[in-house]
């Protein structure tokens, strides 16, 4: 039976996502990756009127708004609601860019603002980061949700103890959150921290049985009082979710 | 009026040879991996601004061999070629690339006419008609002319030969053993290498051999975030082989059709895994290849783990498929997986010793729908 996941997580309608304080962990491991679903949140804050604060060291802007023109979302008709911080450049960045359509940005007036944070020194990054939050907090005009994609590899180029003063600085600021982590990969106490932290865990898994034309794999949503079992099926223009 | 749409110029388009529109839309693009039948299964290609992870298990020959024919591809596109690896000199790798059988002739590369080229090519014409062969021009993945037109998709390698022709001219970049093995220094001579193909504006091949090699000096992981973010924003595309740890269990017969990676142990090749974006894994079942596990004499087994793109959301359910792959005199060919129709066990299910349709390796044998 098909199913929406924000009526899962008990989110109300769609409509009122936007109305109080969501905390969410994804957890992925490798053969299931659990990017899309970031991706499709941020779609459904945005479309819900959320301002969402995107912080990515997988993929740069232009990625993140092909797909979610893919997935229905106005990028010319949308409100300016994402400030996108790109974390990949780790080396000295080439120029020109070749595989960059800059002159396309002006066409996508949903983003409000976009930070390359190119600086390699982990004080810096987090100096950065926490900068760019305060700035986006202080036009409080929207509710705000942080999307982090991923908190493993934010974790590898800052530190632990550097990860964990930033999302100290998200929770302080009372937002809403949703990162990312692979579960395979991660043994350290620190971040069971961010995890245990959270509303809602969602686990993107594979299926046990390995083989399935309908189903590209399973979601496991825990929450304090419930877990449920979720199949999910990922087109180029959408993700369907079905309960057993 | 399209947010992304492939251009011409400024943002690189389709323009570049040895590049296509990838099938997936949104502005990907694909060069070929030199070997039509691994194009296939990838769904056209390797994406361009992606890391290309091929792991073994068991052995590194079918990896080289692959990265040998990737690298051939790119010279036949006189792409900007570059080579790192550790355990090798990186000029030898170079020396043992397959030669292009469908090299035309020098003076026909210098653009002669049509029918210049066929007088000089009249056993060619034998093959003209037969499949594969298109007769039209240039950009056709696994067709086009015979006469080696350099802007063809996909050529053909014989890989029981070696080019020994000239690298003059050519577009590389050799590192690693023999140089230095540091891979910060490496990274930033990558670097350097992808600037110079913007430059010339053509496409770039990176090729790092065994990046798993304790040879290597420094982090992998952090070497790899950082091509990860050169290649995100050039025309590149880098393939890296790596030894697989371990990743099926003892009987490996039993789970051939069942989903193993929740069993899979930690380790350094599952940490590069999530930093690839297409990872691809042989296994030779320790040399022994397909026989003893019924899908026919096969050299191994080939599987897609993942297959994402830029622009695109998810991979595809290609990674659900098994392939067999054989090596022939002169290339690779990779088919879907069957079970040997010789063997008797397809007809019972029961007796433990058949390979499709097994329980996986959960607690709950019952399947999920």
């Amino acid at each position: 039976m098909e199913t929406e996941l924000w009526s899962v997580l008990r989110w109300g309608s769609e409509g009122e996502i936007s109305e109080r304080r969501r905390r969410l962990v994804v957890l992925d491991q490798a053969g299931s990756s659990g990017g899309f679903l970031l991706i499709w949140l941020m779609r459904m804050y945005v479309q819900a009127g959320v301002r969402v604060i995107f912080i990515s060291t997988e993929r740069h802007l232009f990625h993140y708004l092909s797909v979610l023109r893919k997935l229905g979302l106005s990028l010319t008709k949308t409100e300016p609601l994402i400030s996108f911080i790109d974390c990949l450049t780790e080396m000295e960045t080439i120029s020109p860019r070749p595989s960059f359509p800059e002159h396309r940005l002006e066409l996508a007036s949903c983003v409000d603002k976009e930070t390359r944070v190119h600086e390699t020194c982990a004080e810096d990054i987090l100096h950065e980061l926490s900068e760019r939050l305060e700035e986006a907090m202080a036009t409080k005009y929207h509710p705000t949700c942080v999307i982090i994609d991923n908190l493993s590899t934010l974790k590898q180029r800052i530190g632990e103890n550097k990860l964990h003063q930033l999302w100290s600085l998200v929770r302080r600021l009372g937002i809403s959150y949703t990162g990312l982590v692979h579960s395979d990969v991660e043994t350290s106490e620190g971040m069971n921290e961010i995890i245990f932290g959270a509303d809602a865990v969602i686990s993107v898994e594979p299926l046990s049985t390995g083989a399935s034309i309908d189903y590209d794999g399973k979601c496991l949503v825990t929450m304090p009082t419930k877990t449920t079992d979720l199949l999910f099926r990922v087109d180029e223009t959408r993700v369907q979710f079905f309960q057993k | 009026m399209g947010f992304v749409r492939n251009e011409g110029g400024r943002s690189g388009g389709t323009s570049l040879v040895g590049v296509r529109a990838s099938i997936r839309g949104g502005g990907g693009r694909i060069t070929s991996s030199g070997i039509r039948d691994l194009d296939e299964i990838l769904g056209g290609g390797y994406p361009l601004g992606s890391i290309v992870l091929l792991g073994e298990r068991g052995g590194t020959a079918h990896s080289n061999a692959i990265l040998n024919c990737f690298l051939a591809q790119g010279f036949a596109h006189d792409h900007a070629v570059a080579v790192a690896c550790a355990d090798d000199r990186p000029e030898n790798v170079i020396k043992n690339l397959p030669v292009r059988t469908d090299a035309a002739p020098r003076e026909v590369l210098q653009g002669r006419t049509e029918e210049g080229k066929d007088s000089d090519l009249r056993i060619a014409w034998r093959y003209r008609n037969q499949q594969g062969y298109s007769g039209t021009g240039g950009s056709q993945g696994g067709g086009g002319q015979p006469s080696g037109d350099a802007r063809k998709f996909c050529h053909n390698f014989d890989l029981s030969q070696v080019d020994s022709g000239s690298l003059e001219g050519k577009k590389l970049s050799l590192l690693g053993f023999g140089n230095e093995v540091d891979l910060d220094n490496v990274a930033s001579k990558l670097r350097v290498h992808v600037q110079g193909s913007i430059r010339a504006k053509v496409a770039a091949r990176i090729a790092v051999r065994q990046l798993g090699s304790a040879l290597w000096e420094g982090e992998p992981r952090t070497f790899l975030r950082k091509l990860r973010s050169l290649v995100r924003e050039s025309n590149a595309v880098c393939l890296i082989t790596a030894a697989c740890k371990h990743r099926f269990p003892a009987s490996f017969s039993g789970v051939l059709f069942a989903n193993v990676l929740s069993n899979c142990p930690t380790g350094p090749d599952v940490e590069l895994e999530h930093l690839s974006d297409v990872v691809v894994s042989l296994d030779t079942n320790n040399g022994q290849g397909t026989k003893s596990l019924g899908l026919g004499d096969y050299l191994g087994i080939v599987r897609i783990l993942k297959n994402t793109s830029p622009f695109s959301l998810y991979s595809s359910r290609q990674s659900l498929k098994m392939y067999t792959f054989w090596r022939g005199r002169r290339s690779y060919h990779i088919e879907e997986a069957h079970a040997a129709p010789e063997e008797n066990e397809i007809t019972n299910f029961e007796d433990g010793k058949s390979l499709a349709c097994l329980p996986g390796p959960g607690k709950n044998p019952a399947i999920d729908y």
